[in-house]
């Protein structure tokens, strides 16, 4: 019976898969800048390499992964789909990709044509992606922290691309350059409220069930979503009256927030009911060390200001991006892509493979160890820019890696539904 | 539903997906008209839902103090 069973309300398998293709695409190209220019990236946070390199990580590269990960994760955190989706991933997939090119291309140089186009494409996407997942998110009957975390997880991301449109703008002398100065409250609104939100609404769900560890509290995931929301709100609005201390009121907020996420995680995975320590688990530690470890560095830097000279506000980037947030994505596209060809499989074949046969934990860990590398090589890179290279190739590496990888478990899934289908002709 | 024989329990609490779904759709296969299938899990199954009322079954959810949901699963008008 299974082979007939019914899935329709699952997103076509092409919708997320087209995201999760693309980034390591993004990757590639991150590591190729990184060892072209890694002096420059590392010269300073402010420099046109360092800002390309950033956006295409966080924009090119991480966004596609968080926006494919949204068409999957609504439907099992809330039982409700993005409107259309089929539809949807038409229009926002060419949009974010081609708007990821313009934004990084723009600062690397290429005019204001390319940060309009940015502006217009980036714009598209996300004007389409919040109003559909506020659609499914408002109307979904389902209850708990993951659902509250989603809905303002995609409520800081519209903020955080209306403060990231308005510093394009200056940058091209559209606006004032006076408006530069919201690139702090940019930061804070994509990497601790729409990362940082979406991250922690994402652990609530998936930590207990992939990585088989007791729930978090209902308190604990309750107060970090309310509080990292109202510091959001208060510490801008504090920020924007004018208040000297806002913007190291707000870091100092985030850096706490980061460090009991991380620890409450950590202390969790401690009490795993299956003492399996397989890749995804290790990606999630190195995230959480990552974020632990940034939570002091951020704190000093904004509290004791940077004795370092520029590089510790890049350190803290290096910890939360690559460290922190890359880390989990990585971990949890190796759970969630062969699960869903598994359940698209699962449509069509009574006796799918085994999901781990789509990835399997050895490539998974060789990943693993490429990435951490990575980490470690742009730690270094911070004072010793000659790192930069290293970094760059293992960056490019691990894309490619990435994309091997995921294709391969793609080619076991066409495989698998390739030899099943005649069986189940008639006749 | 709360006479409903219980044909068989599925505990899944310490399985990670997707050994919940693949067992749960296994043993509908062999459920009995009549009987019921309960799935015991730490969290709740959304996709599966769409799966049972896609494919004529019913379902119901209780939620237990220990954590636990137990979703009962039989024939739709069974």
């Amino acid at each position: 019976m299974a082979a007939e069973l019914s899935f329709e309300q699952a997103p076509p398998l092409s919708v997320p898969l087209r995201f999760f293709f693309t980034a390591p695409l993004f990757a590639l190209a991150a590591g190729l800048l990184l060892v072209l220019r890694g002096d420059a990236v590392f010269a300073s946070r402010w420099t046109p390499e360092a800002l390309a390199l950033t956006h295409l990580l966080t924009v090119g590269m991480m966004l596609q992964v968080m926006v494919g990960a949204l068409f999957q994760v609504l439907p099992v955190a809330a039982g409700a789909n993005l409107w259309r989706p089929r539809v949807l991933a038409a229009l926002v997939h060419p949009a974010l990709t081609l708007g990821g090119i313009a934004l990084a291309a723009g600062f690397l140089g290429a005019g204001a044509l390319a940060f309009h186009a940015a502006i217009a494409l980036l714009g598209t996407a996300l004007v389409a992606v919040f109003a559909c997942a506020s659609a499914g998110l408002w109307h979904t009957p389902a209850l708990g922290p993951t659902v509250w975390g989603l809905r303002a997880a995609v409520v800081a991301l519209a903020v955080a691309a209306a403060l990231g449109f308005a510093l394009a703008l200056a940058r091209n002398g559209v606006l004032e350059p006076a408006w530069l100065a919201l690139s702090a409250l940019h930061q804070g609104w994509a990497l601790g409220g729409w990362a940082g939100l979406l991250l922690a609404a994402v652990a609530w769900l998936v930590v207990p069930m992939f990585l088989l560890t007791p729930s978090y509290p209902a308190w604990f995931a309750r107060a970090l979503s309310i509080g990292v929301a109202v510091l959001m709100v208060a510490g801008s609005a504090l920020w924007l009256s004018g208040w000297q201390s806002a913007e190291a009121a707000l870091a100092i907020g985030l850096a706490l927030a980061a460090a009991a996420f991380a620890a409450a995680t950590l202390a969790l995975q401690r009490r795993r009911r299956r003492k399996v320590a397989d890749a995804c688990l290790r990606f999630w530690q190195l995230a959480m060390a990552s974020l632990a470890a940034l939570a002091p560095l951020l704190a000093w830097d904004v509290a004791a200001g940077d004795p370092t000279g520029g590089a510790l506000p890049v350190l803290v980037g290096v910890l939360a991006l690559a460290g922190g947030f890359l880390s989990v994505m990585l971990g949890m596209l190796y759970k969630i892509v062969p699960f869903i060809l598994w359940l698209h499989l699962r449509r069509r074949i009574s006796r799918p493979p085994a999901m781990t046969r789509l990835v399997t934990e050895g490539r998974q860990l060789l990943h693993f160890r490429l990435h951490l590398a990575g980490v470690a090589a742009l730690l270094v890179a911070v004072w010793l820019p000659l790192a930069a290279i290293a970094a760059g190739v293992l960056l490019a590496l691990s894309g490619g890696l990435l994309a091997a990888n995921l294709g391969g478990a793609l080619k076991v899934y066409l495989a698998a539904g390739a030899g099943a289908e005649p069986a189940r002709q008639p006749g | 539903m709360a006479d409903t024989p219980v044909s068989r329990i599925i505990d899944a609490r310490e399985l990670a997906p997707p050994e919940p779904m693949e067992l749960t759709l296994e043993a509908l296969d062999t459920l009995p008209r009549g009987e019921e299938l309960q799935l015991w899990l730490l969290r709740e199954p959304f996709p599966l839902y769409n799966i049972l009322k896609n494919n004529g079954f019913a379902h119901r959810v209780e939620y237990c103090d220990d954590g636990r949901f137990i979703v009962h699963i039989r024939h739709a008008g069974a």
